[in-house]
Formats: C-alpha cells, structure tokens, sequence
C-alpha cells in the first residue's frame, strides 16, 4: 500500500482541537435536552420558596440563617454535580454507543474522554454559577441588601496574653489581654471578635449545645464591664461579639467565665480574634461559590477517573464514597484529636494494651487522611454565615489542589479509557 | 479502478483470531474469529457473508481499532488497525449507528468533519453533496432524534464518507433501509468502487450484497469456508441465464433444444418485487437520489433482476 501524501499541518492542527469540538458538541446537546431547564427550573422554585419559608428572626440573623442554607446547598450540589456528570458523560453514554463510535476517528477514544471531560466540567461550572445566582435571588429576598448584608469580618488581632490551649472547667473564668491594640486605629463602629472554642464533655456522654459562656469587657482597672456576649449566641462553637469604639482602652482585656455547666470549653490556640470588616459580603459569598466548584472539580476528577472503565452505578458509588469520605476528613482528624487527648490511644497503667490491629488501623487512617482531599475545608457555608472573610488566596489554594488531584486522575482516566474503548478488549 | 491482483491489499489479514472471554474471571471462552486470512485490494467490494454470530462484526471493529485480535496480524492502509493514519482516511459505519440526539443531521455531519480536521469550506461543500445524495437534504436540520432509524444509517452513510476515505468499512449497512434507499446505497456504493475506492462490507443479506459485492468471503464460526469472485463462489460452470422474448415458453424450449442445448428449465419471467416498489415510489415523487442523476438510470453494467416464476 503506498504511503498517502502527509497531512497539512493545518489539518493536524485542526484534529488536535478536537476535543473542543466533541465537548462543544455535548454541551450543545445537553443545553437542548428540556429535562435539564427543568431540572434547573425545578430547583430554582425550591430554592425560592425556602426564602418564603424563612422565620421572621431580625435581619442581620435571618441573612446568617439563608447564607447558611444557601452557600452550604451551593457546595452540595456542586459536589452531586460533581459526583453525577462525569459519570453521565462516561459511563451512561458507553452503553448508548456514542462513544464507541467516536472512537473509530483519528485518536477517536482520547478525544472522546478528553471531550467528556472537558463538557463535564463546563456544564459544572456552568451549573454552580446558575446555583450562585440563584442563590443571590433567595439571598435579595431575605433582605441581603447592601445595607443590610452581614460584612465579612478578618482577624487582625490574636490574643497576646493569656493560656493557650485554655480548658475551662465550670467555675473557671480566663482573662485575655489585647496590648498591641492601638485603640486609634480602631474603626469607628467598633471592633467585632470572634470566640473560637469546642465543648467536650465526658461526663454523660451527650453533646448539648449552648455552654453558659458568658464574656465581659474588662474597664481599665481590670473590673468586670458590661457582658458583652454570652451563650444565647454561641453558634457554630463560635462566640461572636462586638465591642463600641468608646469602650475600646488600650490593653483592654476580655474576661471568659464559665458558670455553671456540665462541660468543658476547650480554647485553641489563638482561640479569641479582634475582627477587622473585609470586603463586603457578596464577594465572600462569591469567594465561597468557587470553592464549592473547586470541590466540586475534585469529586469529578474521580467520577471521571471511575468512568473511564467501570460503569455508571459503580462510578456513581465510588465518587460518592470520595465525596463523603472528603467531607469526613476533618471531623475524623479532629475525633482522633480528641480521643489522644482523652488518653483513648495511649495504653495506660492498669488498662490491657491496645489491640495488635489498632496500630495497623492508624496507619490506614493517617494514609487514607493524606490521600484524600479535604473537602470540609472548601465548604465555607459556617464563615459566609458567620460574616468572617473568605481569603481570596485560599481559592488560589483550593484550584492548586483541585489540579493537584485532577491532572493525574485525569491522565490515569484517559490511558484505563483508551485501553478499555479502543482496540482493548483481549482475550 | 479495477481492482487488480497485484496491488498492494488495502486490508490484509493473517491467521487473525479473536476470542472473547465472559463469566466469573474470563474461564467461558467464544471464539468469534479463527485463523482468518483474506486481502482485500484497492478498488473493491469486498462482502463479508455469515449468519449472526460468524464473526463479521467483529472483523470490522478489530480493523477500525475498536476491537484488539486475540492473535495472528492485521493491516489496514498499511498500518495497525486503529493508526492515527490508517483511521484518518478510513470511513466506518457501525451496524447500529448512534449520535448526539438533539444536535440535527448537519451539526452531526460538522462534528464529524470537524474531527478529521476538514476546513469549513470543505466541510461545508461536503456535508450538502452528502445530505443530497442520502436523502436528508430536506432534514438537515432536525434534530438526529427525531430521525427514522433508516434515516440515522444514511445519515451515518453520509458521515463515514465524510472525510472521503479510501476505504469503506460498513457494517450491517443496509439493515433498516427502505428498498429505494438501499438502491441509492448500491449506487453510492458502486461509485465510490469506480473512484478507486475500497470497500469491505457485511451483510447476511445475501441479495443485497450479490448486487455490488465484487468479492466475496463467506463465514462461518469465524473461519472463512469460501472466499472468491462471485463467478468463484456462485458461478456455476457451463450454465447461462437467458432472457428471451416469446410467446409461448414451450417453443422458446423447443428451439433451443433444437440448437442442441440443453434447457434446465424455462418459465415465463416477472419483475421481481423490488423493482415494480421502485418504480412506483418513484412515480409517487419519493426521494429518487437526485441531483445524482445517473443513479436514478439503469447504469450499463447492471443486470436486469428476473425472478423465475413458479
């Protein structure tokens, strides 16, 4: 057979864009399929009618509340977005034979995941900026105006003295002092804080919320001020408080007492904030949108890995499994924590040794922590809510990891993909 | 072109043999393929013919790349089965096509040309001629779902000549086309074989391929147990078809056997079924494969379809 004339480079150019074009192609066929605008439809009306549902609580509470639910349905459904459409792309459209197809053009099997790919995650970016919007349409109605927008707040002032890592028992009370405060700087409407702190009890083994945590402003003598905020408004293990400028004394010092509880409040290091207003709380309900995309990217850069070779129920289960296991990252760091803490890991006088697995199942742990991605840390739901700011840099951050897990499960995806689509089926 | 035995084989296959593995671990074994070798050369219609399960398909797909033989060696356009190269001036068309549901016939046609990295121009110049000559000029722009299945193989005809290959891979291509269009198909076919290009098609349809096929490889259980011209297969040394006018069978008999031939057997003929739908469908102002024109014409090489009457 004699060789044919060489292609023209424009031609070879032309092919290598084509997985642009088969992800264009299915977007294009996605947009037109009428059950995905009702889909979109149908969870807009929900969305909307939750505004209508809303208690009548105050309007800076009542944001907090339609923040929380918003941005934390942002993230999850960004994340199902990101566990279904790669899986729907992949593994449901194989058995309809597109695919197979596909692969019979020049490098048709690459171009045909890579195109899948690339569809799957602009319907999904697509998909979270339509949740956004919707989401600022329930917000409007909750009355997240301009002026009524609960502002982001950043740390600007960690305490400088007094315990670390404080456990207060009840009775106790801790002092904090904030020296480097020049109380000049300060802005006009007062400084906003933030109490960080977890409650642990051993005795009975119940978690209740709401510590009576109390925390009074110190006068300059020391004495015991006003309180400045107490349990009533202990959320998210967070005590926010705000503090007028004419109140503010250089050194001042806040006073934490804890009265008369069955808990204890463990304080972290640094556990007491002064809050400067940082951007305003659009931008941070954005800044929290994209990190639920860049969650979302995640989730799908396994569901596609999955999809490559396995089929839809299956990839649909493992990228699930990753999505939860993701979300579960952190409270199972934090449980292990608290249990070394308790002493549950050390093999104590009098106590028989641990079993021979545990150390095994730590190993698996601590592996199992490292290799997932910890998505907890990309929902910001509690810190939208919480008017404290999301950093711009931690989205930087968020994409860094997202890429960081994408790239290889995507390259590991498309070699499984070509072998199991074209010219791989042996005997 | 006529296809010429000393031509380099644009498809060769050697010893090639395929088994798929099912069941707990691969253990239940089928053997599609085994030990086939035949060459198809340029410019040919080379069939494949089997009942299901012979094998056919899966010859198909391990010569578009789809499909990885189980042994022997494969050449396609003088490379590997499933080459860059080898695909990018090869057409294939699946036995049961499938596309995007809701792009319409033309944007199918676009994506196709787009991924052989035809230019706009060229594309745009080749997706009419296409549409025209399938029938589905009138439909382009519907969406593919909304499509007969027969008007999915054309349109699938349409998109395997996209790129203009020099080999044809046709699965099953007519199954679910109407007779006019499987007419059309031949045509198609027929012209394509006279540019130079070559095609391997299966089919269990026997009629169907005897009408275009200008080699022929009959399978079974994946082993070629005839492969040949059709004068080879089907030929039937000595005897002729004769068509001759007269009134009365009996004195054409009587004449012939005073010529001192030797008459089988002698029935007044009828048109077979086929042609009296063609010609009605067309009377009927149905699609008739305009604008090419010769097509619609009896071409010079085509027999006369006669069926014997009982």
């Amino acid at each position: 057979m004699p060789d044919p004339p060489p292609e023209s480079g424009a031609t070879r150019l032309r092919r290598t864009l084509s997985p642009l074009h088969l992800a264009s192609a299915r977007l294009r066929d996605g947009f037109r399929f009428p059950a995905s605008w009702a889909a979109a439809a149908v969870l807009s009306a929900l969305l909307l009618a939750s505004a209508l549902l809303l208690p009548s609580a105050d309007p800076p509470d009542r944001i907090r509340l339609v923040a929380s639910f918003v941005t934390g349905s942002i993230f999850f459904l960004a994340c199902l977005g990101g566990v279904l459409l790669p899986a729907f792309l992949l593994a449901w459209k194989r058995q309809e034979k597109i695919l197979e197809d596909w692969a019979a053009f020049p490098r048709g099997a690459s171009n045909a995941y890579a195109g899948s790919v690339l569809a799957s995650l602009a319907v999904l970016a697509a998909w979270v900026a339509f949740l956004g919007a919707a989401g600022s349409v329930v917000l409007l109605l909750a009355g997240a105006s301009r002026e009524n927008a609960i502002s982001p707040k950043r740390k600007i002032l960690p305490l400088s003295e007094g315990k670390n890592d404080l456990n207060l028992k009840p009775g106790d009370q801790a002092r904090f002092a904030f020296a480097s405060l020049d109380t000049r700087d300060a802005p006009p409407e007062g400084l906003d804080g933030l109490l960080e702190g977890r409650m642990y009890v051993r005795e009975p083994q119940a978690i209740h919320f709401g510590t009576p945590l109390t925390l009074r402003l110190l006068d300059e003598n020391g004495n015991p001020g006003r309180t400045i905020a107490s349990t009533s408004s202990l959320r998210h293990n967070a005590l926010a408080f705000h503090i007028p400028k004419e109140k503010l004394i250089d050194g001042f010092a806040l006073e934490v007492r804890l009265d008369d509880s069955p808990f204890n409040v463990e304080i972290p290091d640094g556990g007491i904030f002064l809050l400067q207003e940082a951007g305003s709380f659009w931008t941070n309900y954005a800044l929290a949108a994209a990190l639920a995309l860049a969650a979302a990217l995640l989730v799908a850069s396994f569901s596609a890995a999955g999809a490559s070779f396995l089929s839809f129920p299956v990839t649909v289960s493992l990228a699930s499994w990753v999505a939860v296991a993701g979300l579960l990252v952190d409270p199972a760091v934090d449980a292990h924590e608290a249990w070394q803490h308790m002493g549950l890991f050390r093999a104590k006088e009098g106590v028989p040794d641990l079993p021979v697995w545990f150390g095994t199942y730590r190993r698996i742990f601590e592996l199992v922590v490292c290799i997932l991605p910890d998505l907890g840390a990309l929902n910001r739901a509690s810190q939208v809510a919480g008017a404290r700011a999301v950093q711009a840099s931690s989205l930087g951050r968020a994409l860094g990891q997202a890429a960081l897990y994408t790239v290889p499960a995507l390259i590991v995806g498309a070699f499984l993909y070509r072998r199991r689509e074209s010219g791989s089926k042996t005997a | 072109m006529t296809p010429s035995e000393d031509s380099t084989p644009v498809v060769r296959t050697e010893s090639l043999s395929k088994v798929y593995r099912s069941g707990f671990l691969g253990r239940r074994r089928h053997r599609a393929l085994a030990n086939l070798s035949l060459a198809v050369r340029p410019g040919e219609i080379f069939a494949l013919l089997g009942p299901n399960g012979s094998g056919k398909t899966t010859l198909v797909k391990i010569l578009t790349g789809l499909l990885r033989p189980s042994g022997g060696k494969a050449r396609v356009l003088g490379r590997e089965p499933g080459h860059p190269d080898s695909l990018a001036r090869l057409g294939y068309l699946s036995e049961a096509p499938a596309f995007l549901p809701l792009l319409t016939g033309e944007e199918t046609l676009h994506l196709a040309g787009r991924l052989f990295g035809l230019d706009r121009r060229t594309r745009t110049g080749r997706i009419q001629a296409l549409l025209t000559r399938v029938g589905l000029d009138q439909e382009k722009k519907r969406p593919v779902a909304h499509y007969s299945q027969g008007m999915q193989k054309r349109l699938a005809l349409a998109q395997a000549l996209i790129n203009d290959p020099q080999l044809l891979l046709l699965d099953e291509p007519t199954a679910a086309l109407d007779p006019l269009f499987v007419e059309i198909f031949q045509n198609i076919l027929r012209d394509a074989a006279r540019a130079g290009k070559t095609i391997l098609l299966n089919s269990h349809l026997l009629s169907r391929v005897e009408e275009v096929a200008t080699r022929v490889c009959i399978l079974h259980e994946g082993n070629a147990v005839r492969q040949g011209t059709l004068e080879d297969v089907a030929g039937i040394p000595g005897a002729l078809d004769l068509r001759v006018k007269a009134r009365e069978p009996g004195a054409a008999r009587r004449v012939l056997e005073q010529a001192g031939l030797e008459v089988e057997s002698c029935r007044a003929a009828s048109r077979i079924l086929k042609d009296v739908y063609l010609e009605e469908t067309r009377r009927a102002g149905k699609f008739d494969g305009a604008p090419a024109e010769k097509e619609n014409a009896p071409e010079g090489g085509e027999k006369p379809h006669a069926r014997p009457t009982p």
